[in-house]
This record gives C-alpha cells, sequence and structure tokens, in this order.
C-alpha cells in the first residue's frame, strides 16, 4: 500500500466525519447531475390553490406564494449553484495559478505587478466588489461567475507564487534550468505538479465560499432573476414571509444551502489534513 | 552517610502514544549529593531530559509513571500535588534549557521575567539574609542580571530577548533560575546552539556560582567531553537506562560499560585522528517493542550472553563506581 | 516609533491608488454607453450628450481619469438619480447607522470567540473545545442571510423577545439629537433612556447575526495560537520557575498569543463590511449597504460606485489601523528586531 493510500485511510479512520463530508459531498453533486429528474413536480409551475401551505406528504418542503413547490425548486437550484460555483473556481484557478507561477518563477516586474494585482483586489471587502463588477459588467449569471472568480483570484496567486518561491530559493529551478530544460517545461512538468497539493485544497475550501457569494448576490437580486430556481433567490422568495410565520420557504433552500457550504468545507479540512497535516488547526 | 539532596530510587517511566507505548524509562538509580556537580551523558533519546521533566512534574501528559521514587530531601517529587511542587520549582529546583532566546518570553522585558520569578517565590526571597535582605524587586532583579555577568545591568533590565545574544539569554535565563538561590539546578543542554567559546563561557558561570552557592547541578548532555572538564561525577543513560555513574575521574581512566567505552572511544579529543574513531554499533532499540531484551544495549555489544538478554542488569547506587552490566569491563591493572 | 508610522501609512497608499483606479475601471467599464446609464433610462438623446459633456466621458481615458480623481478630492463622487441628492452627503448620512452596528457586532463577538479559543485551548479534549470546533466550522458555513431570517423568525416571530426588522427604530420614537449618529450613544447623551432602549433592541438581531458570522475565524484563529503559544519554550519555562497557573495563562500565554488575533481583525472587517450589505437588507436596515441595493435595483449606478469606492476606501484605512495597532503592541517590531 503507498504512503499516500496509508495516509488517507489514516486520516478517513481518524475521523469519522471525514467519511460523511465525502458522502455528502457526493450527494450534492449527483443531485445537480440528476436534479431535474429527481424532481417530483415541475419547479416552475404555478398553483395558487396550493399557494403557502407548509410541509406536507404531497409537499415535503411545503409551497411557495405561487403554489410552485419547494423541494422541486430546491433540488433544481442544486445544478445552478453548484455550476457557477464550480466555473467560477476552475477559471480563478486557472487564471490565478498561472498568474502565481509567472510571479514566483519570473520575478521582477511579473512578481510585483501580480502581487499588485492580487493587493489590490484584497483591498477591497470582497462581497463588495463583486456587487461592484456585476453592476459594471451587467447583471446576468455570466457576469456573477466572473465576479466570483476575480474575488477568488488572490487565493490561487499566492498559493502558487509562495509554492515556486520555495522551490525557487531551494535551487530546484535553478537545478532544472541548468540541466537544459525549458521554461514551460519546468513551469508545466516540475512546477505544476508540486503546486497541486494546496491548490487543491484551496479549491475545495473555495468552492463553499463561491457558492455563499453566488447566493449571496442573487439574494440582493444580482445575476439570476426570478423565477430560475437558484438558493439565494429562493430564500429571497421566502423572506417576507418570515415575520408572518411561513417559515419553510426561506427555511430548506437556506438549509440545503448551509449543508452543501458545510459538506465542501469538510471535504477541504480533510483534504489539507491529508496533503498539509501541519496545517490543522 | 549523609542524605543525598536528591535519590532517585528504581524510576520507571512510559509514555502513551498512538502508535504504541514508549518505555522511555526502566528502573533509574540517580543520587546527586548536596554541592555536587553531576553530568547526566547519553544519546539523543536515551531519555536524560525525560528524566528531569518527570522530576519537576512537567512531563507531556501522555507520560506516566509506572515505579520508583524521587526523594528530594525528605519528600518524594512524584508523590506531591501540583501546588506543592510548584512551589519548589524555581526555589528549591529550577531548570534551564536549551535554545535560550526561545526559551524566553519575547515580548516581556527580561528584568520582568526575573521579578516574576521572584514575586512568586516571594517569601523566600524575603526571608534571605546576606546582601539581597531589604531589596526591592527590581533591585533584586537587576542584582541577580549583574550576578550572572551581564554588563550595564540597569539598562539591560528592560532589554527583549531579541536585543541579546543566545550567550547572553542564556546567562538571563540562569539569572532566572537562580534567583530564588535553589539548592538543585537542573541544566538541560544548556550550551547547545551556542559557540565554542560562549559555551566555556556559559559552562565556568554556572559551576562557578554552583560552587559559590554550594548548589548541586544535574547537568544534561550528549557531550561527553564538556561533561569531563565540569562535572564531579557522571552518570551514563542508555536507551532508558542508567548504565554507569562514577566519578569523572574514575569513569575516565577505566570505564566498567561497554556503552561507555565505545562512547568515549566515538568522541574526538586533542590528538585523536579520524581514523582511530569508532562509531557505537547499531542504533538505540525502539523502546516501543514487547521484546525488548533486559539489557538493552545486549543487541549492540560484543561482549552479549543470553543472561543479558533475560535478567535486567541492575546499578547499584551504593558503589562509588557503580555499573549495570553483567560482563563488565575490567582494568588490566586490577580494580 | 513616528517613522514607523510613517513607513505603514506609506505603504497604505498604493492600495488606495488601486482601490480608486479599479472603481474608476468599474465606473467607465459599462457595456454600451456610460453616459446613457448616469443619464438614466428615460432621458432624451440630447440629455444624454449633456450627461457626456457634463461627465467628461466624450474625452480620452487618461483625461477622465484625472477629471474622475479631482471631482473626488472636490468631493463629488456622483449624484443619485432616484433621489437627486450628491452621493457622497448620502452615504455619510448612511455611514453611522452601519458603523454602529459593525462595532457592536464585533465587541459582542470577541467578548464571545476570545474566551471560546481560549479555554478550548487550554482545556484540549473538553465540551468547550468540541463547542469551539463546531462554531469555527459551522461558522464559516453560515449564510447570513439565512441566519438573520432564522433568528428574526425564532426570537421576533416565536418568542416576541425581539422588536419587528423594520430598522433602527420604532416610528413612535424620533432619533436623538445627532453627534455622533451612532443612536447608543447619541441617546445616552441625550439622556432620553426610553428612546435608548429602543434603540438598542432594534440593534440586537441585526447585531447577533453578524456577530456569529465573525465568531467563527476569531475563535478559530484564538484557538491555534493559544495552542502553539502553550506549547512554547518559553511557556515551558515559566511552569518550571513554578510560576502561577494564571501568570503563566494570562501574562505568559495570552498576551503572546493574542498577537496574531489583531492580524486577523482585518480580514474579519473585510467579511464583516461585506456581509452588512446582506445584513442591512434582512432588517431593513439604513445604512449604506441598503442604499447601495435600492440604487441597484432602480438602475441607478453613482450611489452603486460611490458606495464600493467608500467601502475600498473604508476597509484600506481599517487595516492600516490594525496594522498600526500590531505595531505599537508588539515591542519585537516598535522597538525593531535585528535580525
Amino acid at each position: 500500500m503507498s504512503e499516500t493510500t496509508k495516509h488517507i485511510k489514516h486520516v478517513l479512520s481518524e475521523n469519522p466525519v471525514t467519511l460523511v463530508a465525502a458522502a455528502l459531498f457526493a450527494f450534492f453533486v449527483l443531485v445537480a447531475i440528476f436534479g431535474p429528474w429527481l424532481a417530483p413536480y415541475d419547479p416552475l409551475a404555478s398553483d395558487t390553490v396550493t399557494a403557502l401551505k407548509p410541509p406536507s406528504l404531497q409537499h415535503w418542503f411545503g409551497t411557495d406564494a405561487l403554489g410552485r413547490d419547494i423541494l422541486s425548486r430546491t433540488l433544481v437550484a442544486t445544478r445552478l449553484d453548484l455550476g457557477i460555483a464550480v466555473s467560477a473556481v476552475v477559471l480563478s484557478f486557472a487564471i490565478g495559478i498561472s498568474l502565481g507561477l509567472a510571479a514566483g518563477y519570473f520575478g521582477g516586474w511579473w512578481d510585483i505587478g501580480v502581487i499588485r494585482l492580487a493587493d489590490t483586489i484584497m483591498a477591497f471587502p470582497l462581497f463588495v466588489l463583486a456587487m461592484g463588477i456585476v453592476a459594471a459588467l451587467g447583471n446576468t449569471v455570466g457576469n456573477i461567475v466572473l465576479a466570483t472568480a476575480i474575488i477568488n483570484l488572490p487565493f490561487y496567486v499566492r498559493v502558487a507564487r509562495a509554492e515556486t518561491n520555495v522551490r525557487r530559493s531551494a535551487g530546484f529551478i535553478e537545478a532544472a534550468r541548468l540541466s537544459g530544460n525549458s521554461d514551460l517545461r519546468i513551469l508545466a512538468v516540475h512546477l505544476f505538479p508540486n503546486i497541486l497539493p494546496p491548490a487543491m485544497v484551496q479549491v475545495s475550501l473555495n468552492m463553499g465560499w463561491a457558492i455563499l457569494n453566488a447566493a449571496g448576490l442573487s439574494f440582493i437580486g444580482l445575476g439570476v432573476r426570478p423565477p430560475t430556481p437558484e438558493w439565494g433567490i429562493l430564500v429571497a422568495e421566502g423572506a417576507q414571509f418570515i415575520v408572518s410565520g411561513e417559515w419553510w420557504v426561506s427555511f430548506f433552500p437556506g438549509a440545503v444551502l448551509m449543508l452543501a457550504v458545510f459538506s465542501f468545507n469538510l471535504l477541504g479540512d480533510a483534504l489539507r489534513d491529508i496533503f498539509d497535516p501541519r496545517k490543522r488547526t | 552517610m549523609t542524605l543525598p539532596l536528591l535519590d532517585v530510587q528504581d524510576f520507571s517511566l512510559e509514555f502513551r502514544t498512538r502508535s504504541g507505548t514508549v518505555r522511555a524509562l526502566q528502573n533509574v538509580n540517580l543520587r546527586i549529593a548536596k554541592g555536587e556537580i553531576v553530568g547526566l551523558v547519553g544519546e539523543s533519546g536515551s531519555g536524560k531530559s525525560v528524566l528531569s521533566y518527570a522530576m519537576l512534574g512537567i512531563s507531556d501528559a501522555a507520560a506516566k509513571v509506572t515505579g520508583g521514587r524521587a526523594m528530594f530531601g525528605a519528600q518524594d517529587l512524584l508523590t506531591l500535588d501540583e501546588k506543592t511542587l510548584a512551589d519548589l520549582r524555581g526555589r528549591e529546583i529550577s531548570m534551564i534549557f536549551q535554545s535560550p532566546r526561545t526559551a524566553l518570553n519575547p515580548i516581556r522585558p527580561v528584568g520582568l521575567q526575573i521579578e516574576d520569578v521572584l514575586r512568586r517565590h516571594a517569601v523566600a526571597a524575603r526571608g534571605r539574609t546576606g546582601p539581597d535582605a531589604g531589596l526591592g524587586l527590581r533591585e533584586r532583579a537587576i542584582q541577580a542580571l549583574r550576578e550572572v555577568a551581564i554588563a550595564d545591568p540597569e539598562r539591560r533590565w528592560a532589554a527583549y530577548p531579541f536585543e541579546m545574544s543566545g550567550g547572553m539569554c542564556q546567562r538571563v535565563m540562569i539569572a532566572i533560575a537562580l534567583a530564588c538561590r535553589p539548592s538543585l539546578l537542573i541544566a538541560d543542554e544548556p550550551t547547545t546552539g551556542l559557540d565554542v567559546t560562549t559555551q566555556a563561557a556559559v559552562m565556568d558561570l554556572i559551576t562557578g556560582l554552583a560552587r559559590e552557592r554550594g548548589m548541586a547541578t544535574l547537568f544534561i548532555t550528549h557531550d561527553l567531553g564538556l561533561a569531563a572538564d565540569y562535572c564531579d561525577r557522571i552518570v551514563v543513560m542508555h536507551a532508558g537506562h542508567a548504565v554507569e555513574a562514577a566519578p569523572t575521574k574514575a569513569l575516565f581512566a577505566a570505564p566498567r560499560h561497554p556503552y561507555t567505552a565505545r562512547l568515549m572511544s566515538s568522541t574526538p579529543n586533542a590528538g585523536s585522528t579520524l581514523a582511530s574513531l569508532e562509531p557505537v554499533p547499531g542504533n538505540l532499540p525502539d523502546l516501543r517493542r514487547d521484546d525488548l531484551p533486559a539489557c538493552r544495549f545486549s543487541e549492540r555489544c560484543q561482549r552479549v550472553t543470553d543472561t543479558c538478554r533475560k535478567a535486567p542488569p541492575v546499578l547499584s547506587p551504593d558503589d562509588s563506581h557503580a555499573v549495570a552490566c553483567w560482563h563488565p569491563l575490567m582494568e588490566a591493572a586490577g580494580v | 516609533m513616528l517613522k514607523l508610522i510613517a513607513k505603514r501609512l506609506l505603504a497604505a497608499l498604493p492600495n488606495l491608488v488601486g482601490v480608486v483606479i479599479i472603481t474608476f475601471m468599474l465606473t467607465r467599464a459599462l457595456p454600451g454607453d456610460p453616459a446613457a446609464y448616469f443619464a438614466g433610462g428615460a432621458a432624451t438623446p440630447e440629455a444624454v450628450e449633456q450627461v457626456r459633456k457634463q461627465l467628461g466621458l466624450d474625452r480620452s481615458l487618461p483625461e477622465q481619469f484625472f477629471l474622475y480623481v479631482g471631482g473626488l478630492f472636490r468631493g463629488d463622487f456622483g449624484t443619485s438619480l432616484t433621489t437627486g441628492q450628491p452621493v457622497l452627503q448620502e452615504l455619510l448620512t448612511r455611514l453611522p447607522a452601519s458603523v454602529e452596528m459593525v462595532l457592536l457586532a464585533l465587541v459582542v463577538a470577541c467578548s464571545i470567540a476570545l474566551p471560546l479559543g481560549v479555554m478550548a485551548a487550554t482545556k484540549p479534549g473538553s465540551w468547550i473545545d468540541q463547542l469551539c470546533r463546531l462554531v469555527t466550522t459551522a461558522g464559516v458555513s453560515l449564510p447570513t442571510f439565512f441566519t438573520g431570517l432564522l433568528l428574526a423568525y425564532v426570537f421576533y416571530f416565536l418568542l416576541g423577545w425581539a422588536p419587528a426588522p423594520l430598522g433602527r427604530l420604532d416610528p413612535v420614537f424620533s432619533p436623538p439629537p445627532t453627534v455622533t449618529g451612532l443612536y447608543l450613544i447619541d441617546g445616552l447623551l441625550g439622556g432620553d433612556s426610553g428612546l435608548w432602549w429602543a434603540a438598542f433592541k432594534q440593534l440586537i438581531l441585526p447585531t447577533l447575526t453578524m456577530a456569529l458570522f465573525v465568531l467563527a475565524p476569531i475563535a478559530r484563529m484564538t484557538r491555534a495560537s493559544m495552542l502553539q503559544v502553550l506549547s512554547s519554550d518559553f511557556v515551558r519555562t515559566a511552569r518550571a520557575s513554578g510560576l502561577s497557573n494564571t501568570t503563566v495563562r494570562v501574562r505568559y500565554a495570552l498576551r503572546n498569543a493574542l498577537l496574531p488575533v489583531v492580524t486577523t481583525l482585518g480580514m474579519v472587517f473585510g467579511f464583516m463590511l461585506g456581509s452588512s450589505v446582506i445584513i442591512e437588507k434582512v432588517f431593513g436596515w439604513p445604512g449604506v449597504g441598503s442604499y447601495a441595493i435600492d440604487a441597484l435595483t432602480a438602475s441607478d449606478y453613482a450611489p452603486v460606485q460611490g458606495f464600493v469606492l467608500a467601502m475600498g476606501v473604508l476597509f484600506v484605512l481599517l487595516n492600516l489601523l490594525v496594522d498600526l495597532l500590531y505595531t505599537l503592541i508588539d515591542p519585537r517590531i516598535s522597538l525593531g528586531a535585528s535580525s
């Protein structure tokens, strides 16, 4: 059994919560893929007769103001939320890692420029910056993805740059160059694979945050518009009814959202324990 | 015979870890007389530091004493409650550590750190007579700095550890440890990491103060040469066992335990050549094993017989040159 | 010492410049015709042209930038289409509401998170430790809008303990005479205890929501830092000197452990400023966040951009403050540690 497998088994057996997190993660991915087929009702079909009914056997999560089944809407929303988060993180990862690698590898102006960019992004409260970007570029889902990607750039830039710098000061890069490797080869074959473990930890932790971000933006009316089901929108639709006691309209989508973010965070913690036990808290 | 200051009898200790139980110390006997400077020598992992931490009651939480006594005067240190132990620490028994800069509070002036100890053991400090009687805390702290040969102690009182060299930090630690005039000082590798000249200065300081005050010192080190230069007696440890104890001259003239002999031939001294140095063969045994031989050196020893594996050799503390071995080395000239 | 402070101030400048540049880019990066956006949906072509000339949108980009920065220094953050008021003025009027909630939330969060983290570290494996770990893991997963709504449901609707989430004051009361803009302070100064209590009650839910959100990072950092410090060499020395448990824990461990927590505060402020937008929406809180959201829904862009700029500047200044605070309390920095 290789060292990594042994270590993974050790972490899994140490902490059963990790298994739970992995199971939840798998669950959400499945729901995202098969959501529309799993939904008992059409998420967009309104039926004013059954409006605002509390949870029952016919409607496990109850119905909203337009009589739509909340369970169906929540299930279907999974795909959109996860889709936004995944796209944003992938985009952020691709650009951020490339910039960070370049900064650490080439140094000089590259380094200064990239760090300036990352610092300037982090000079804003990130959610506010996302608001500003979506407001400036236009109120579409694509721009939500772009905005979320931009505000997450600094994390990947820093991870890539830090890891590259470590190897640079260890003489790793010099040695590779002296053996005749081209820049691209060094970057792609030597540096990138070493950056993957901490970067993957970052990805998992970021996913939870990206979902929260996207939902938050929709909650305040940016990006996804009703009647498209999205967790943030679903909670927003139910907000006005909280004070009159119809709690289920906001509660279930919100709880599912929380569960999704929670499982991604747990997974991120588990990945971190596997790849870098030193950073455990 | 006068009562020894510290009398460790048959002391055993183990650690419960995730990967098994580490039998760190087994049936250790150690005696320190009043005012005596004893060197505790052994490889890394031989249990020297573990022993001293256990005396003070500051062992890791996973440590468990499984037998023996540690008599300090009339009290068994191992049975004392935390409060009594805390009263003893810093006042009757003090300890100094290696890496002096990290062993001091980085954001507190060193003078205040000395005053903290003085204030804590105020009763004892106040009760002492002599040139210190009647001085305030701050003056006492400055006096303590002066006693460890720190120049300009009034100004240095306000200094932070990062503003001082390693040697100076070690002096401060000594000042803290000796502020309340303890009767026993445990020095755990105090010169490791310091350059050679500073090493000598620190060792001279410690032994000088010890002689002056009649303070017993347990000097823990892996450096046999250093122990030879400064200690009255040396106790050699191997893998959690105390294997030999003798006055320094006698030990070096005629080591009785095979391990001690091999240790000496692997230690360079002036005049030895690289070729004449021989490492001790093998490694320390894994102390988590259930099948440890009775003599833990037997797997590395050339004089081993079956008895060595089955019956534990015992170091008898009453002998002036004691050895824990079934087949000790004998001086050809007859001892 | 002054040199250090000056150095820190200088270090914050590039961030300020970056904030202004990015906000400028956002202002002028609108798809289509920026002038049309600023003129509003109902504007005639002539009105749009007028706005274009007024804002200098017909000039080159560098010229526009200098015009923009010049305007900022004059206090011109643009004008709101919906209210017709200068944006800066409206932001300043509404700022105290946001500040009051954020500050109070920070105080509440620290007073829970710090002891929690410390106790979790000093008693590892105990129920307090488990609670702390639960709080930190669950806390970062909490969507603030969800927590806010839940709290409103439980404490207002179910239990009736908290007032309706309708803003800073029940309409029955009129606000206290303005000194700081913070109702709790102005109310105290004004001497009207009924008013003070009413203002306080309205603050409870939004403050609690935000505090719950920032509890997690503060508690996590406190626990981690304390754990590390407790196993450090100097704590061992302190114990070996016989110092009492309290002295060791407070004077030696805690003071050292708090240093990294202070640096966390900068990051925490960022979370708070961001989540304040959402919390203001949930509770109808008349702060700068809800101002921006209302403007956004009405396609009124100047307030949104003014808001983003103001938040950026505020965040940079807050980070600077935290930086300066840290410089002052860590002697290794204030006295200049040699390597």
